[in-house]
């Protein structure tokens, strides 16, 4: 957990400096008249003073214990999957439309969470679960899902 | 005499058919989210906030009422069968619940678990029945620093009982700067948009709140093994004589103990339960049977956590302040039907107050006799595969981010909130501070900017009006009282050393 908490804190004091220095760029006021930069300078000043106290008791804790990570044996593979699938989603939604992306991406999640096995049956469900979602939401709810190029 | 007129009011509003539905579908959504272990109100009520912009307003905030006092008793049911905590306050229902279950009294503890929630809910709403009205004379009194000094106190306090509070200072401050992302109210220019056009209305808060509790948590639930069988029989769901002779005090304090909590800005029904259990440990005449299945463990946090709820509701209504994430997306909910709550909400809408307290009432009732002979089906429940109800969940997120603005940006936002989640759990940061904090960030921001100007400048102004020195006062001992542990530490391991070198 120490180097976790290591970058964590570096990752907060560049966060705090660069949102100081965007806030003074939009312009801090003064105390009398606050400017728009005003409010979130001193929240990234904030996130700078505690991140140095989290960093210094971060650096004692190391000498302390001389600990170092050891990560649980993760399935870093599949959540990485998940990830990439779940950020390429909100890409193809507005060209692919919601039937397709959504069959796509329900596809995948239940082969790559579930058992290797029986992938006719994932996919029926993949397709079950999309066209149902669709009728609910789109047809008797009127929530205006996308609808790609190809017209569906 | 006005109280009673008031609790008529409230009755006559939730028992109308359509809050009474509505209150029936939150109390059982928030049971089943309680089972669920991971998902939690927040989760749940970020995935329905969208639904909440077609619902009559009181239905809405009927509905996420009874999904957050339902969660919390359906965090007791996994708690005492599977010594799996479904929600944050029911943490402490593990170490005595599960103890009962594997003794054979999985039955009495699940009981007592719903008729304590049932007295400490009518207790609370009693209570506040009595206390809003003074509260809301004494809210009129607030102006701009006193609002700020609140505000950033009830911000304050919810960090201070975090797990770590200087992440949780992190967490909360990234959560203002959030929150002043888009037009500047008061110079209407832009900020930290990046020339991206749909920043300039800010961040939604449902796809931060969504991506956050529901896409992070399925993030990490990927990771894990799966559940442990569920092993406990359930015989009689009723508690003994005996039972009722050593829990009836334990339902009282937890009672007491947990609306005193829940009145506070920042205070928490999982706080409440803590402090109740470790209430009950003290005064038992045999402290040792506790963690070994006594039932008074059960039964006092239990009323504490469900009396906390109730209370909660009162800063959230008649300050504007919530006090928990739950609260936090409850008075989302409110802002978004164009309702800012706060010292009027019982003169301009008392129909509104009253019967979303009346429906809480109901609603304990409906958990009491509806889901005790519904746990054989929330069994059931614990033992849909994963694989199935992770792409579930991100499908119900995905729509409700998606019909914010029918716009793939706010989904894009929610899954990069995902991401941040999932970070922040594998870093040991929390998520709700920052979510708190985004909620509160434009009045803590409003009201400061107000003041200062009031005062020309002068940050005095916090000081010089006694209201807003004591909630400052306040903000300063408890940010004092978070950072000194941290030195104290660093100078004891100095001096050890110290000590070593001259042996």
């Amino acid at each position: 957990m120490y180097r976790r908490n290591l970058v964590g804190c570096l990752v907060w004091l560049a966060t705090s400096i660069y949102v100081c220095y965007l806030s003074l760029k939009i312009g801090f006021g003064t105390f009398g008249t606050p400017g728009a930069g005003f409010f979130p300078f001193w929240a990234s000043v904030m996130i700078g003073v505690f991140a140095l106290i989290h960093l210094m008791h971060v650096l004692q804790e190391k000498k302390r214990t001389k600990a170092e990570d050891s990560s649980k044996g993760v399935e870093w593979k599949k959540t990485l999957c998940v990830i990439v699938s779940l950020l390429l989603y909100p890409l193809l939604l507005p060209t692919l439309g919601y039937l397709i992306t959504t069959f796509l991406l329900l596809g995948f999640l239940f082969l790559i969470l579930g058992e290797a096995k029986r992938f006719w049956l994932k996919g029926i469900g993949a397709l079950a679960v999309t066209l149902i979602s669709f009728l609910v939401f789109y047809v008797l709810l009127d929530v205006r899902l996308p609808i790609g190029v190809f017209g569906f | 005499m006005e109280a009673f007129h008031n609790l008529l009011i409230g009755f006559s509003v939730a028992n109308q058919p359509v809050n009474l539905l509505f209150c029936f579908v939150g109390v059982l959504m928030g049971t089943l989210v309680g089972v669920l272990p991971g998902l939690g109100p927040a989760g749940a009520l970020a995935m329905l906030l969208p639904l909440t912009y077609h619902m009559p307003l009181t239905a809405a905030i009927i509905m996420m009422a009874g999904i957050y006092y339902g969660a919390i008793y359906g965090g007791a049911i996994t708690s005492i069968l599977m010594n799996i905590p479904g929600e944050a306050n029911t943490v402490v229902t593990c170490l005595d619940g599960h103890p009962m279950a594997k003794n054979g009294r999985a039955g009495p503890a699940l009981g007592m678990s719903a008729f304590a929630a049932f007295i400490a809910g009518t207790f609370g709403i009693i209570a506040v029945t009595v206390v809003a009205k003074p509260l809301a004379l004494f809210a009129l009194e607030f102006g701009s620093p006193e609002y700020f000094g609140l505000c950033f106190l009830g911000l304050t306090f919810a960090i201070y009982i975090s797990s770590s509070a200087t992440k949780a200072f992190i967490t909360a401050a990234f959560g203002l700067i959030l929150s002043s992302v888009g037009m500047d109210t008061i110079e209407g220019s832009p900020r930290f948009t990046f020339n991206i056009i749909q920043l300039w209305d800010g961040i939604d808060m449902v796809s931060v709140a969504m991506g956050l509790f529901g896409v992070a948590e399925v993030l990490e639930g990927i990771e894990e093994a799966a559940m442990p069988a569920m092993t406990a029989r359930i015989q009689s769901l009723f508690p003994t004589l005996s039972d009722w002779a050593r829990c009836k005090w334990a339902i009282v304090r937890g009672t007491l103990v947990g609306f005193l909590i829940g009145i506070l800005p920042g205070g928490h029904p999982a706080t409440a339960s803590f402090l109740s259990y470790g209430l009950e440990k003290r005064v038992a005449k045999e402290p040792e049977r506790f963690g070994k299945g006594a039932i008074e463990g059960v039964a006092g946090p239990e009323a504490a956590s469900n009396s906390a709820s109730a209370g909660g509701f009162i800063p959230l209504f008649l300050l504007g302040i919530p006090s928990n994430v739950v609260l936090a997306l409850i008075f989302g909910a409110l802002m978004i039907h164009g309702m800012r709550p706060g010292p009027q909400t019982l003169s301009a809408n008392p129909d509104l107050f009253w019967g979303v307290l009346c429906s809480m009432y109901i609603g304990n009732a409906m958990l009491l006799v509806l889901n005790l002979p519904l746990i054989p089906m929330w069994v059931k429940v614990l033992k849909v595969p994963n694989s199935i109800l992770f792409p579930l969940i991100l499908l119900f997120c995905i729509i409700g981010a998606y019909s914010l603005k029918n716009s793939a940006f706010d989904v894009m936002v929610m899954m990069l909130f995902g991401l941040l989640g999932y970070a922040f759990r594998k870093f040991g940061y929390e998520a709700a501070p920052l979510i708190l904090a985004f909620v509160l960030g434009p009045m803590v921001e409003t009201n400061l900017r107000q003041s200062l100007l009031l005062s020309h400048g002068s940050p005095l102004i916090f000081f010089t009006r006694p209201i807003s020195a004591i909630f400052v006062s306040l903000v300063i001992l408890l940010i004092i009282l978070a950072i000194v542990p941290y030195f104290r530490r660093s100078r004891k391991e100095e001096t050890h050393k110290e000590q070593e070198v001259a042996e």
